[in-house]
């Protein structure tokens, strides 16, 4: 099933095994486009960032402290504070396992350190 | 990169405060302020979700709206002594009410906030509520409103 084939049918097919093909490619196409827009949403929203705020978003969902992102950085623990609170206000989550299901979803490379 | 998966394992871990105000806005950027400060959020747009919540689970402090409908802060509080007596409360508000503010205060309540927070004061009591910071009457247990029956 390559090139983009979802199913192959082998002839003589009754149409009866044809609507269901049919059928069930478009389920798979809804479910597709529902993701695609689902990313599209969260990479929308992770543009919202600013470079700093993005830095300091990639090191939280690692599970980081804000003292260790701040070290990471070279910035003040205080002022990760503030980049993470508007991180999350930006995003709209409450929490970072909100943020780490929202970056999953937008399927970005996240450029961690090696 | 470092795994995704253990910010997702280390989220459960911290702290849970509870945040109730039938605001969803407020709900959002107390909460922020909170998680950017490594605290655990649940948030509660509605005060009996809460208390089915607290009947269930441990909670150590909550942030609760005083005017909401159909139950007020206050009320709850009462259901929280009944309920859930050693669950900490620091009431926000957007109304300047200073007899509001005497009762809760006598009431047992580890703080009272006027909206907008003035966000360090804000999150050192917070921090003091949950045991954090060394305070004087940590041990102290909190006391209670008793509405008429609600204790013996």
């Amino acid at each position: 099933m390559k090139e983009g084939a979802v199913d192959f049918l082998q002839k003589p097919f009754t149409s009866d095994e044809l609507s269901k093909i049919i059928e069930r490619a478009l389920v798979r196409s809804t479910e597709q486009q529902r993701r695609m827009a689902q990313r599209n949403e969260a990479r929308r929203l992770l543009e919202l960032l600013t470079p700093r705020e993005f830095e300091v978003m990639q090191l939280v969902v690692t599970g980081m402290l804000n003292k260790q992102v701040g070290a990471e950085l070279g910035a003040a623990e205080r002022t990760i504070k503030a980049h993470r609170g508007q991180v999350m206000r930006k995003l709209g989550v409450v929490s970072v396992a909100d943020l780490v299901r929202l970056v999953q979803r937008a399927g970005v490379a996240l450029s961690g350190d090696a | 990169m470092r795994s995704m998966d253990v910010a997702l394992a280390e989220t459960g871990c911290p702290e849970i405060v509870c945040l109730v105000d039938d605001d969803p806005s407020i709900l959002q950027s107390v909460a922020c302020l909170l998680e950017a400060d490594e605290l655990a959020v649940r948030t509660f747009g509605e005060p009996e979700a809460f208390l089915t919540y607290v009947k269930a689970n441990s909670v150590k402090l909550a942030i609760v709206d005083i005017w909401m409908k159909p139950m007020t802060g206050m009320e709850l509080l009462a259901h929280l002594c009944a309920y859930s007596p050693q669950t900490r409360v620091i009431f926000i508000t957007g109304r300047k009410d200073e007899t509001a503010k005497v009762i809760v205060m006598q009431a047992g309540a580890s703080g009272f906030f006027l909206k907008p927070l003035e966000d360090d004061e804000f999150l050192v009591a917070v921090h003091q509520a949950l045991g954090d910071a060394v305070s004087d009457n940590d041990d102290q247990p909190s006391i209670c409103f008793a509405p008429q029956g609600a204790r013996s």
